[in-house]
């Protein structure tokens, strides 16, 4: 099946243009690996630059700029580009593996229920990209968010405002759309999570928890 | 020596019956459109027989205008002349990639310029998805899981230049300064969800234009 939930379109926009932060770029590469509909949206996004390219000023070039690079063409060898590694876990997008050690990773226990590992991109600050698994029937108590959070599922399915969001589905929490998630009981659910910002509980509970998984 | 760029004049965009843009040899013009660009000519000129008078060509019309993206985007003119050489040189070493199907020659410049740019300049890897992933969706045969056609490709251009003012400088900031929206919003002294809106509204005109138009 499909996607139906995706990404909003200044999101998409930030990653054709190349501004998107490395965690918000990679979880948009995951989607749209699993949802050809955004991906043809990128590309019709990247005409939109293409377009206001072609209307740069020209700016002057070495006068032997050209003569250089048909110099580079002819002296150095072109190297393969080295092959994939072979997938390690089926339910992984590329993208994702690319940013884990061997393709391989390894959730910490953070909450009953609640296995994850927060991905290192960068040394900038960014918002942080967490690859999680939440077992079966797990609720996240009623919460806000200070910033957007991107949610990808990878497998499974999470339950959001009555809307149930499967494989290659995003659901996005705007600042203040205050919400519980319950993963379904049918089995566990991979996700991809980009928070933007932090988490605020609306419970005693969820204040607990998010102090105890340091969230 | 240094090849002369070939004689097919940059600009051409009508494709008329006759147009040697239109003509693309071998077994491959059974299965393109109409090739529309004369961009899109030289680069598979580039990628059939390493044609270096259609990379002169390329060069030509391409280079003077990356590096002033690459300027815009904030590198030095040392730099933006490092990131021009070196996206030139993927896009001789990865012509064979271009598909005119999934998008224009400019959009495959812009990528593989952006992207150098970001690894180079700011150090960072551009994750992309990848056309080998087994776990890769296919397009299913739907308006909009297709790629834009060349015809609304051409009618992007005046889709832009009708925007209102507001909506284009968001877009230029992004695009060709390489703002994020957050950063606009600080510069324009805006809240954030102003400048999201003003985006989204532009990308709406754009889409609602060029779907017209295609279909007119």
């Amino acid at each position: 099946m499909d996607p139906q939930h995706h990404l909003p379109a200044d999101v998409l926009m930030e990653y054709a243009a190349g501004t998107a932060a490395a965690t918000t770029s990679l979880l948009v590469a995951c989607h749209i690996t699993l949802c050809a509909l955004c991906r043809a949206e990128v590309q019709r996004l990247e005409e939109v630059g293409a377009r206001l390219l072609e209307q740069q000023p020209e700016a002057s070039l070495p006068t032997d700029a050209l003569a250089r690079l048909l110099a580079r063409i002819d002296s150095e060898p072109v190297v393969p580009s080295p092959a994939p590694a072979p997938s390690v876990d089926a339910r992984l997008p590329r993208p994702l593996q690319e940013v884990l050690p061997g393709g391989r990773f390894k959730l910490a226990r953070w909450l009953p229920g609640m296995k994850g590992i927060t991905l290192r991109l960068a040394e900038a600050p960014l918002p942080p990209a967490r690859l999680v698994l939440f077992g079966p029937n797990v609720c996240i108590p009623s919460h806000d968010h200070e910033a957007p959070e991107y949610l990808l599922v990878l497998d499974g399915e999470v339950v959001d405002s009555n809307k149930v969001y499967r494989r290659g589905d995003v659901s996005v929490s705007e600042t203040g759309h205050v919400h519980e998630q319950r993963i379904s009981q049918r089995g566990p659910c991979l996700c991809l999570i980009v928070n933007e910002g932090g988490i605020r509980p609306k419970t005693l509970w969820g204040q607990l928890l998010k102090r105890i998984a340091g969230l | 020596m240094v090849p002369r760029p070939s004689s097919s004049a940059p600009g051409c965009r009508c494709a008329p019956p006759g147009c040697r843009v239109n003509e693309v040899s071998g077994a491959r013009r059974a299965s393109l459109r109409p090739v529309v660009s004369p961009a899109d000519e030289w680069l598979l000129q580039i990628a059939q027989t390493q044609n270096k008078e259609a990379f002169a060509s390329l060069f030509q019309h391409y280079a003077p205008r990356l590096k002033s993206f690459v300027m815009s985007l904030g590198a030095t003119a040392t730099v933006a002349d490092e990131v021009v050489q070196e996206s030139l040189i993927s896009v001789w070493r990865r012509a064979g990639q271009f598909d005119p199907e999934r998008g224009s020659s400019s959009a495959w410049l812009f990528s593989i310029t952006r992207n150098t740019f970001i690894s180079h300049v700011r150090k960072q890897k551009r994750h992309e998805a990848s056309p080998e992933d087994p776990t890769l969706a296919s397009h299913n045969d739907t308006p909009e899981a297709r790629a834009i056609s060349s015809q609304a490709r051409h009618n992007l251009q005046e889709a832009l230049a009708s925007l209102p003012p507001e909506q284009a400088s968001v877009l230029r900031s992004a695009y060709i300064k390489g703002q994020p929206l957050r950063v606009i919003a600080e510069q324009q002294n805006l809240p954030l969800g102003t400048v999201k809106t003003r985006a989204r509204l532009a990308l709406e005109k754009l889409r609602a234009l060029w779907n017209a138009k295609e279909s007119s």
